[in-house]
């Protein structure tokens, strides 16, 4: 158990202070504001042809907040929902594809594996810091997203939004987890 | 004793190629062992199994009694290993490259952060303990391996190629810091190499591996003495005039073991080095000396010699 636990702190550090991390996290900060930005321009105009429409009238105004990460705009096609499903397996792929490769080139892994821990526990440390780190760089930008909306649309979440955008997180971050593996 | 390394029957096979062929290896507490080969004879491969990172195809190693195949864990507690191309990670500094390993080995923060100071001066890095790794050149790195290792403080350590590529002199520094660890802790020390002159300033027994068999082991002065029928020096006299009663008188003398003429030469083979003896010998009968030379045999010899035998 020592061994997962030292494992995992040290990659989550390394994952933080990695430029890759940086990268990634300022190209999905970028992409996610982006679609949020057109989404409230529209959004007022999506609500209201939304409502028109005889058959989901109700369903879309009681989820007003949520269309904040599902709609899209003429100058950027695609919405929030859209680059998380993009950018979160890449996310996933870019922090666990060299996870071993880089400590074998490196020449740290026969030392790392001569250290009296599990095999499994250099893996699973590894992968549950690519979790944590996915999971708070996700959180963190649906967070903010979710701020800004708030400012630019001045329509406040009901809880069931709020259960419905944590659930989402989740199977985000599982989803992302299996670009990990 | 307990041995502190021991094989049994130590078989490893890679699709049909045998790497390590029924090395049956003991080690006793307290040796500095020169694992001796040429690359590529299976010296790492048993190091491996010995380590429990890989699996033997039959055969048994132990290390001070843990099986190393069951208790790995166990094996990796006591031994520390310095790979051949032994890295770190080159963004974080020699410190806390360290502080890694303290933590994975479960050491208290305090009682690591004791070792780590105490094991960087022992290697004479204290004063580059907070730089990056990435500034250090390869004789610093193998210098910040030995202290990860003390860091553990292992019964036994295993070194492979400590002395690859580093400049002559970074050699014997090296060399120098692993007797003086060794000796000091009472670490049993398993040294592989391919440079023999190198090992054998340090080693007090070798073993010398081919084609993953053990050629010849034992310590380093009964290996001379069974190879070259005899004696452990080589004594060279030139005379003047070479009479039959001199060699005689020569033979007689306490500890030798054999005398050869070639040509104008006797060679005197002996078990210490007699040369005043000799000399005296010489005087008595009468005998005039033109020149005297000595060497003891080196590892390189014994090695050589097995070699051409292989």
């Amino acid at each position: 158990m020592t061994g997962l636990i030292t494992v995992f702190w040290k990659e989550l550090s390394d994952n933080f202070t990695s430029w890759r991390f940086m990268i990634l996290f300022a190209l999905v900060l970028l992409a996610g504001v982006s679609a949020i930005y057109v989404a409230a321009e529209n959004i007022r105009e999506a609500v209201t042809e939304a409502s028109k429409s005889p058959f989901a009238a109700t369903e879309t105004i009681r989820f007003v907040f949520l269309k904040l990460y599902t709609t899209s705009g003429q100058v950027i096609p695609f919405s929030f929902l859209t680059f998380i499903v993009f950018f979160v397996p890449i996310v996933g792929i870019a922090l666990g594809f060299d996870a071993i490769n880089s400590e074998k080139n490196s020449g740290t892994l026969s030392k790392l594996l001569s250290q009296p821990i599990y095999r499994d526990a250099v893996i699973n440390g590894k992968f549950l810091a690519g979790v944590v780190t996915l999971s708070i760089m996700l959180a963190s930008i649906v967070m903010l997203v979710a701020g800004i909306g708030l400012i630019r649309i001045g329509v406040p979440p009901s809880s069931e939004e709020t259960l419905r955008l944590m659930a989402f997180l989740g199977i985000g971050i599982v989803y992302g987890a299996f670009g990990w593996v | 004793m307990q041995l502190a390394v021991e094989t049994v029957d130590l078989t490893k096979t890679y699709d049909n190629t045998t790497v390590v062929n029924k090395l049956n290896l003991s080690i006793e507490e307290g040796d500095i062992f020169g694992f001796l080969g040429p690359n590529g004879a299976g010296k790492t491969t048993t190091i491996l199994m010995l380590l429990g990172l890989t699996e033997p195809t039959s055969g048994v190693a132990r290390i001070c009694g843990y099986n190393s195949t069951r208790e790995p864990i166990k094996v990796k507690r006591i031994s520390g290993y310095v790979p051949e191309r032994v890295g770190f990670y080159e963004d974080l500094t020699a410190r806390h490259n360290l502080t890694y390993t303290a933590r994975l080995n479960g050491l208290s923060d305090k009682l690591a952060m004791e070792r780590i100071g105490e094991s960087l001066n022992v290697v004479g890095l204290s004063e580059v303990a907070d730089h990056k790794v990435q500034e250090f050149s390869r004789g610093m790195k193998q210098r910040l391996a030995i202290a990860d290792i003390l860091i553990k403080m292992p019964k036994v350590a295993f070194l492979d190629e400590p002395t690859s590529g580093i400049d002559p002199e970074g050699v014997k520094e090296m060399l120098d810091l692993i007797a003086t660890i060794a000796r000091e802790r009472g670490m049993t020390v398993i040294l592989s190499s391919h440079q023999l002159q190198q090992v054998q300033q340090i080693c007090n027994r070798v073993g010398i591996i081919a084609k993953g068999q053990m050629v010849v082991e034992g310590a380093l002065d009964q290996l001379g003495r069974d190879a070259f029928g005899g004696g452990r020096f080589r004594i060279e006299i030139q005379l003047a005039e070479t009479t039959s009663a001199l060699v005689d008188c020569i033979k007689r003398i306490d500890g030798v073991v054999s005398v050869e003429r070639s040509e104008d030469l006797l060679i005197i083979s002996c078990l210490e080095d007699l040369r005043p003896q000799i000399a005296r010998a010489i005087v008595d009968n009468g005998g005039l000396l033109i020149q005297m030379k000595i060497q003891s045999y080196a590892l390189e010899d014994i090695y050589m010699k097995y070699f051409t035998e292989v």
